[in-house]
């Protein structure tokens, strides 16, 4: 139960984070939208989220792997295992 | 009456080479993709200027067909160089049609007889004023061969362009126009022979309006600012900058190495949603920018690039470096020197053009007395082909130099350095958006 409210934790606060800096109202984000040809995200918007969520979560985030993201929904399950996996920050 | 406009199919490179590079480069650098698959704005502004009782289509042919059987009443094509090619071919088949056809746009202005030979009315110059001049003619059957704009159109009483008639899902960047005129004087710029030197805009009241229209269709659009230099009145600028903050829109636009000057109006503009700024560096070598610019405006500045650089990516802000290869100076080594640059800066992206002599341009009139333009067809005239004779190249290393330029800065590693050093930027100014979220 508490993983499943720690689940929905992050992933309200990815979405919020996207759409604050991404401009975009956070009702046109879910999971299935893809982040470069729906939100209009390119890679230095990109970057500002990655940079956000990594300092927040304290987690390493490589970019090249997230080259290979499509989705809002693909993005937050990335985090999710890196947050699980414990992939810290160097 | 059923009017026509036309925005005729242009070529993106107009080459394979290129189109390959970016093609199997596109996962690092999504920037220049994005730019491509904006609207055009300039026919949206004749289209405001319509009277209502005409009913007006926007044909993008970059986006969908033209139907040539179609029964308008009058077909009106605006075109760059590059366009100029396909723009005549349009023309001849509605004419062909019994179509009244007429021109306009940078390539009608600054070669009109050409145009002339394609179309029944050639628009040379800003139409604001000679549209409805034409319009009126038109109704009575009585129209000139050439509509020439006396003065510079006032942007201040310009209705809000027709964003309305572009069909929605076809954009994702749209283009708006604040300002028009540069006080620079570069000897390869044509669209000072159209709008001049001296600099005008619209109104920031404007100008939030069209957002509006524009955020009414595209909620969540990305809107790029067409002036060829944003900040050329500081008063201005701030006062529209302070007005974006509260839009919550992201935007880029193009501007001159001084903003660097100006870090407060950064951090507001970061704040307002910037993201990128395209800036004219136009070369490194200050033996090219002082044959470039008769003020000697750029070479002065040429020392200050780097700093510069770093001072409006720490921002947040990422540049986009526009240069232009070919120009007299230029050598292989030289542009290796220039790739090299590039990345050692970690710019965020570059824009590199091979020297073009549009017509109008001082550079066509100096290339053509020296016999050094090759002659090629107006549809080559994209910026990453080759149409002169270089001074110190020969016109296969030109070509090839341009290559290899992108192959270097789109190589993968370099991206992922560049993208390396942006992640470290935006941590550092996390806390700012941070803040923004618990706020949101």
């Amino acid at each position: 139960m508490k993983q499943l409210k720690n689940d929905a934790l992050l992933r309200e606060h990815i979405i919020r984070t996207i759409a604050a800096i991404a401009r975009i109202n956070e009702k046109n984000i879910d999971d299935s939208v893809l982040i470069k040809e729906e939100l209009g995200i390119d890679s230095i918007m990109s970057l500002e989220i990655v940079a956000q969520i990594e300092k927040h979560y304290g987690i390493a985030i490589d970019e090249e792997e997230t080259l290979q993201i499509k989705t809002v929904g693909e993005f937050i399950d990335y985090v999710q295992s890196k947050i699980i996996n414990g992939c810290q920050e160097a | 009456m059923k009017i026509n406009l036309i925005s005729p199919r242009g070529s993106t490179t107009g080459d394979e080479v290129v189109e390959r590079i970016f093609s199997e480069t596109k996962d690092f650098q999504g920037y220049i993709e994005s730019l491509t698959k904006a609207s055009s704005s300039g026919l949206l502004v004749i289209a405001s200027l319509t009277p209502a009782e005409h009913v007006v289509r926007i044909i993008d042919e970059n986006c969908e067909d033209v139907d040539f059987n179609d029964d308008c009443d009058l077909v009106g094509i605006s075109a760059m160089t590059q366009q100029a090619t396909r723009a005549y071919e349009i023309a001849d088949e509605f004419r062909r049609r019994g179509r009244t056809v007429v021109m306009g746009g940078i390539h009608a202005t600054v070669m009109p007889e050409e145009a002339k030979n394609h179309c029944d009315s050639v628009f040379i110059g800003e139409a604001e004023e000679t549209w409805p001049v034409f319009l009126d003619d038109f109704r009575k059957g009585v129209i000139s061969d050439y509509y020439r704009s006396g003065k510079p159109a006032d942007l201040t009483i310009l209705p809000v362009p027709r964003y309305d008639l572009l069909k929605k899902d076809n954009y994702r960047v749209i283009w708006l126009q604040t300002s028009r005129g540069c006080p620079h004087d570069c000897e390869f710029c044509a669209a000072s022979r159209i709008y001049g030197h001296a600099y005008r805009h619209k109104t920031v009241e404007q100008v939030v309006r069209e957002i509006n229209v524009i955020q009414n269709i595209w909620p969540d659009a990305r809107i790029n600012f067409a002036d060829d230099n944003l900040f050329v009145n500081r008063k201005y600028s701030r006062e529209l900058v302070g007005r974006l903050r509260d839009l919550n829109i992201r935007w880029f636009a193009q501007t001159d190495i001084a903003i660097a000057n100006d870090v407060e109006l950064l951090r507001q503009m970061k704040s307002a949603g910037c993201t990128t700024l395209l800036i004219g560096f136009e070369s490194i070598s200050e033996r090219n920018l002082q044959m470039i610019n008769s003020n000697g405006w750029k070479m002065k500045k040429a020392s200050t690039y780097a700093d510069a650089i770093r001072t409006i990516q720490s921002c947040g802000i990422g540049v986009v470096g526009a240069f232009i290869i070919g120009l007299d100076g230029d050598t292989e080594e030289g542009l290796d020197e220039l790739a090299e640059f590039i990345i050692t800066n970690n710019m965020f992206m570059a824009q590199i053009s091979i020297l073009t002599p549009f017509p109008g341009t001082r550079l066509y009139d100096r290339l053509r007395g020296e016999h050094r333009i090759l002659g090629r067809p107006w549809s080559d005239y994209t910026g990453m082909q080759v149409n002169i004779q270089p001074r110190l190249m020969s016109v296969e290393e030109l070509q090839k130099g341009f290559y290899k330029i992108y192959q270097r800065i789109y190589d993968k590693d370099v991206r992922v350095k560049t993208l390396k050093h942006f992640k470290s930027i935006f941590k550092a100014l996390s806390c700012t958006v941070e803040n923004e979220i618990k706020n949101s």
